[in-house]
């Protein structure tokens, strides 16, 4: 479903600067610390995925299933049980393929994680130009946004991305050109970004709403101090908190609608490994080989799990109230 | 004029999308029902008047009465019969739908006979003049009879504004213009008044005239476009919704993308019918279902699975496994030849123009992985000609023999002899997750060779157009298509003719010795001679390799436990309903 | 209240007057050509224009807009390809020339599914949400909280689409415990109907509930701590019967107002659920229409969702505003 609803439900913000030592609060929480450890763990594998893969001498690109007989049916399904898991191929083989299930898996968080934290990035940014804004300015400028946010936020997101993907894409690349595989990354980071950035700048307008009233803001004014120095100044570090566990909260959304639009078949394309489209992939034989199906799914599980309970861990930490 | 494009597009989309892969430990075999015989399955002789006298054939064990369930993903593009073109429909409007004549299918074999007409229609004056002779008898579903005023009127639709979905034969034969545009300016339609080159001289007669010899014009008029309308009956675009039935069925119910519902036709007659039966009471057509889940229900049995069939959905491969594991549902499977669909990877000529480039990436074309990626040889038979094995008199031959896995080394020792080795070659494909997989395995397998291949999806449903443009930049890209009825007629002489455009000779192939040649066959008015020395140019033509063939594509469906007489109809690739029944 | 409602309703048309404007300026200023869609792949040149004028293509972007609107509120006659006219009656939301049908119909076709869906996964989703919500309130800070926030947060991180293949294959296919997922219409045969939807609703309950349960959690929390529920119970009332009585309206603004939310969502369309379930509803109509290049019916789809989203968070306003006579006056 679209996953922005997730981060528009998250809730209300907490006033109240980032304090310092919250690494140490986060891993105070056992399921915080847990988290922290799988996610630490999946951008490890993804920085060192070339290495592993390396050490384990397979790589995600090679059709070692067609290449080499016995390995693959005459219908393209593994031989082997298990969707063809053995020594050497360790997460199983790929139908059709043949490429390496594992190797695969492993590049696929880089693709998942390059996109996420480029859309978080990006969203984060706008969403606090924004949102800051909007709310500083207040007036006519806050009732402009509040009917842009509105009519923005009636768009069934996921159509909107199914729809617009293929158009952005046909817009950038030349018909007579070869995509560039960052095209892809740009297309996708792009449609997140045009919608992303509504839920962080619709909470920071009510937060900033609320401490331009407040007597340190005022005071601040009342000596004197120009608008830019009372926003970089005084209103940003108050709203460091609700940023970070949006951003927190982003990337999982992001990682989990990348996998949509691959699943529905409008994000990443071949050769680049994708969690998403083998998911796709697998629902196509999940009756024959479910094994193929299981390995990117719960990878994915597990992977937006963690950052979700991250994202816990680190409200919970700037906020103890909410914690309860 | 061309090949039959719309059905294409859609044909060759259904393939990709729906043969994926096969189950785990399938036999090298060719799959269940795959015809993987190298002769025609079509009866080469013409049928005789005795022959096209009704009624069918019996169909051994067949019993009357029930409702067949038809579960279909879509609804059908089209019901005009002067609008469909494509090969389900075509077999589909069967039911409710007659022509002059059709293919009377028996042991799998098609034999074209007299439909409406008394037999395939007496040829004069070398082939330019045709007469056909109605049976008597023959009806609408309000009991007025058929006649030949009013198959005129249907095919003089055919020339009409808003029916260029349809076949160009009639409209082109009969004003002599080779192009469909210049045919039509001569006659738009019934609103431009009479056609003169229909005569009719009485209400059973039709006289063709052609102002140059036509060989297939029998089989022309078993295409729907050769159906009856009926003036007081035509309600212009809501007659693609609900045409006016002359077959064994009449359409009570159509609500568009939804539901068709047909019951028998009490006025026709079996006897005057050698093709149709009319065992069912009902048929109810839901369209909208998924493939998986239709193909689910039909293999269940359960609600009303038992009773179902599907004319469009191709079993879907993760029952793959299925099937082939289990003994009941591989009984259900109803397998065949596409009709006379191949799959070819297509060869820009202009742009790759050394023979001998041509003739490494036939050796280097890894034709077996490209195939396990769509599901191994359930999906088809690998191809080494031109034309199709459906078609009359066809004999199989193989003049550029390469290994179905592709032979690196051997492609490099003949690219080596060539002038000047491209640098990289584009090739276009349909953005599906089939096409992406098809287009890692050629990459793959042509870099073994030394050819670098660029990949560019592009739109599935532009890639034809992107491709047989003018100015396209395309070196490669696969396409199915399949001529228009099953003689070599339509294949050579349009699609490999120099001097036709890239939206038909989209291979961009030039040899003047060709097109001479077609020239002198196109005045052949005998339909056997004529296919025979169609046989002996295709020949020629591949002795230059312009494209590589791939595969003659099979069709995988299902039937319900309960329904009988189902087999893959060998001219029009789907399950046929005209001649099914449920056992019990 | 009157006036409050009042209000509220003029807002949402001016939202679903933009929206219909932005999504007409979205798609059909795309490269796509809708004609050559239209026409078919053996169209030339000439015969593309013929069928973009018939498709009133060659018109104004801003003439096609007003049009588009007129058919909406008044009906309006449509050309189709091959030049015959036909009348689409109000509300027209313009004709799909790749169904050979006005979009309204086809919409409307499609939408008893999609209503069957939401309606039954919301209520799965209120009764489990709100449910779990509850149990974890009340037993706060214990594991069973612990366990139940869990259990929800995997709700929340899992995809539709592997869940919903896992469930039909562990619960439909090898034990066969629940019936294969389909539509039937609950007129013919209302115990087939919700057999085919059964595992469904469940899945896309379940996964959407779990912003629901934690949110139930937090604000009965929230509640349980204010000043009159705590009066309450230290007049000895019962504790679970204060609980109901106090808190649940305290708690209701926020969750009424989610409910909104997830409503009108859902009944734009669950695209993912319909594709995984194979169930032929208005997400499904929607992206065969993306695929097919289909814009009237595109543009249909959006604002037909657009319309559910805009119209149930107005509704949820309105009851927000009734329960709490403080909002409606501020």
């Amino acid at each position: 479903m679209a996953v922005v609803e997730h981060v528009a439900a998250s809730d209300a913000p907490p006033v109240r600067p980032a304090p310092p030592g919250l690494l140490r609060r986060v891993c105070r929480d056992r399921t915080g610390a847990v988290a922290l450890g799988v996610v630490a763990l999946f951008l490890l594998l993804a920085l060192a995925a070339p290495l592993i893969a390396a050490l384990y001498g397979k790589n995600p690109t090679e059709h070692y299933g067609q290449n080499a007989p016995g390995l693959l049916s005459d219908g393209g399904l593994p031989i082997a049980p298990n969707g063809g898991i053995s020594g050497e191929f360790w997460f199983g083989l790929e139908p059709g393929l043949g490429r390496d299930v594992f190797t695969q898996l492993l590049y696929g968080i880089r693709t998942s994680l390059l996109i996420a934290f480029a859309s978080a990035t990006v969203t984060t940014a706008l969403g606090v130009l924004a949102g800051v804004a909007v709310g500083y300015l207040g007036g006519i400028t806050d009732r402009v946004f509040g009917f842009l946010s509105n009519v923005l936020l009636a768009f069934p997101t996921l159509l909107l991305l199914l729809a617009l993907s293929p158009v952005i894409q046909s817009r950038l690349v030349d018909p007579g050109t070869a995509e560039p595989e960052w095209m892809q990354f740009l297309v996708l980071v792009l449609v997140f970004s045009a919608f992303g950035w509504i839920p962080l700048a619709l909470s920071l307008r009510a937060t900033v709403r609320s401490l331009r009233e407040r007597d340190f803001v005022q005071s601040a004014r009342a000596m004197g101090a120009g608008g830019f120095h009372v926003v970089v100044r005084e209103l940003l570090p108050n709203v460091r908190a609700q940023l970070l566990v949006h951003a927190t909260m982003a990337v999982p959304a992001f990682v989990a609608s990348e996998a949509v639009l691959s699943f529905l078949g409008v994000g990443i394309n071949e050769p680049v490994p994708d969690w998403g489209r083998m998911i796709s992939r697998g629902s196509e034989v999940f009756r024959a080989d479910p094994t193929y199906m299981f390995f990117p799914g719960v990878a994915l599980l597990l992977f937006v799990l963690a950052f979700n309970l991250l994202g816990d861990a680190v409200r919970d930490a700037l906020d103890p109230r909410a914690a309860r | 004029m061309r090949w039959i494009r719309p059905s294409l597009a859609v044909v060759a989309t259904a393939l990709l999308a729906t043969s994926c892969s096969a189950g785990a430990g399938t036999t090298t075999s060719a799959g269940p029902g795959a015809a993987a015989k190298d002769a025609s399955p079509l009866t080469a002789a013409l049928g005789t008047e005795k022959e096209s006298a009704g009624p069918a054939p019996a169909v051994a064990g067949a019993r009357a009465g029930g409702t067949v369930n038809v579960y279909n993903t879509t609804d059908f593009r089209h019901l005009d019969p002067q609008k469909v073109y494509a090969g389900a429909a075509y077999n589909t409007s069967l039911l409710w739908g007659r022509q002059l004549t059709q293919y009377q299918v028996v042991d799998g074999k098609a034999k074209l006979v007299g439909d409406l007409a008394t037999d395939t229609g007496t040829a004069s004056d070398d082939g330019r003049t045709w007469t056909f002779r109605l049976k008597e008898g023959v009806a609408w579903e309000d009991g007025q009879p058929i006649t030949s005023q009013q198959v005129k009127y249907g095919i003089e639709r055919s020339f009409g504004k808003g029916y260029e979905v349809g076949p160009p034969y009639w409209p082109q034969w009969l004003t002599g213009e080779a192009s469909y545009d210049d045919a039509r300016k001569k006659y738009g339609g019934p609103q431009d008044g009479d056609l003169d080159a229909i005569a009719t001289p009485d209400d059973r007669t039709l006289v063709f005239h052609f102002p140059q010899p036509q060989a297939d014009v029998p089989y022309m008029a078993a295409q729907s476009s050769s159906s009856p309308v009926r003036k007081d009956k035509d309600t212009g675009t809501d007659y693609d919704r609900l045409p006016f039935a002359t077959g064994p069925y009449r359409i009570v119910e159509h609500v568009q993308n939804t539901r068709l519902v047909l019951e028998r036709n009490p006025h026709w007659k079996a006897e005057t019918d050698p093709i149709r039966s009319q065992y069912p009471e009902k048929f109810v057509f839901t369209f909208g279902k998924e493939a998986l889940n239709i193909n689910q229900e039909i293999l269940s049995g359960r609600d009303g699975g038992a009773d179902a069939t599907t004319v469009a959905t191709q079993l879907s491969p993760e029952l793959y496994q299925t099937v082939d594991t289990d003994p009941k549902a591989k009984d259900l499977v109803v397998s065949g030849r596409q009709g006379a669909f191949v799959t070819y990877l297509m060869v820009n000529n202009e742009r790759v123009t050394d023979p001998e480039v041509r003739k490494a990436l036939n050796l280097a074309y890894p034709r077996q992985q490209a195939r396990q990626v769509l599901g191994g040889s359930r999906a088809g038979e690998l191809a080494s000609t031109l034309s199709s094995p459906a078609l009359v008199d066809w004999q199989k031959y193989d003049l550029n023999p390469a290994r179905p896995e592709g032979d690196p080394d051997a492609a490099k020792a003949v690219l080596a002899k060539a002038a000047q080795p491209p640098a990289s070659l584009t090739y276009a494909y349909a953005n599906t997750p089939n096409g992406q997989r098809v287009a890692q395995v050629l990459v793959d397998g042509f870099a073994k060779a030394g050819i670098t291949l660029v990949p560019k999806p592009v739109d599935p449903k532009a890639l034809l157009d992107e491709a047989h443009r003018a100015d396209s930049p395309y070196d490669l890209w696969e396409e199915t298509s399949s001529v228009d009825w099953p003689t070599p007629s339509t294949l050579i002489p349009f699609s490999f003719d120099g001097r036709a455009n890239s939206d038909l000779n989209s291979a961009r192939y030039h040899n003047g010795q060709v097109d001479k040649e077609i020239d002198r066959i196109n005045q052949i008015g005998e339909p056997r001679a004529k296919a025979k020395e169609l046989y002996a140019l295709e020949q020629t033509v591949m002795k230059d390799l312009p494209v590589l063939p791939f595969a003659y594509p099979n069709v995988n469906q299902l039937r319900g436990s309960n329904v009988g007489g189902a087999f893959v109809h060998p001219i029009y690739g789907s399950v046929s309903l005209a001649w099914l029944y449920l056992k019990a | 209240m009157l006036s409050f409602a009042l209000r509220r309703i003029l807002q949402a048309l001016a939202v679903l007057a933009a929206v219909s404007a932005a999504a007409f300026a979205l798609f059909y200023a795309a490269p796509a050509d809708p004609a050559r869609a239209a026409c078919g792949p053996r169209c030339d040149t000439g015969q593309v224009a013929a069928v973009r004028a018939s498709m009133g293509l060659d018109q104004p972007l801003l003439t096609q807009y007003t049009d588009y609107l007129t058919g909406i509120v008044a009906g309006r006659d449509i050309q189709d390809v091959d030049g015959s006219t036909l009348h689409c009656d109000a509300p027209c939301l313009g004709y799909s020339y790749r169904l050979h049908q006005p979009v309204t119909e086809a919409l409307v076709d499609h939408l008893p599914v999609t209503v069957s869906l939401a309606a039954g996964a919301l209520a799965f989703l209120v009764v489990f949400g709100l449910g779990t919500g509850f149990v974890a309130a009340l037993r706060h800070g214990t594991r069973t909280d612990r366990l139940l926030s869990g259990f929800t947060l995997i709700g929340a991180s899992v995809q539709i689409y592997f869940l919903g293949y896992v469930a039909q294959w562990g619960l439909v296919y090898t034990t066969g415990l629940l019936p294969l997922p389909s539509y039937t219409p609950p007129a013919t045969d209302p115990a087939a109907w919700a057999g085919g939807m059964l595992l469904p609703w469940i899945v896309l309950g379940f996964v959407n509930s779990a912003v629901f349960a934690r949110l139930s959690r937090s604000q009965l929390l929230e509640t349980m701590d204010e000043e009159y529920v705590r009066t309450a119970r230290g007049k000895g009332l019962g504790r679970l019967r204060a609980h109901l009585k106090y808190t649940a309206r305290g708690a209701a603004g926020p969750l009424v107002q989610l409910l909104g939310l997830e409503a009108g969502a859902l009944l734009g369309g669950a695209v993912i659920t319909e594709t995984v379930f194979g169930l032929n509803g208005v997400g499904r109509f929607a992206t065969e229409a993306v695929e097919g290049q289909d814009l009237p019916a595109v543009v249909g789809a959006v604002l037909l969702a657009a319309c559910f989203v805009v119209l149930f968070v107005a509704l949820a306003d309105l009851v927000i505003a009734w329960l709490d006579p403080r909002i409606r006056l501020g």
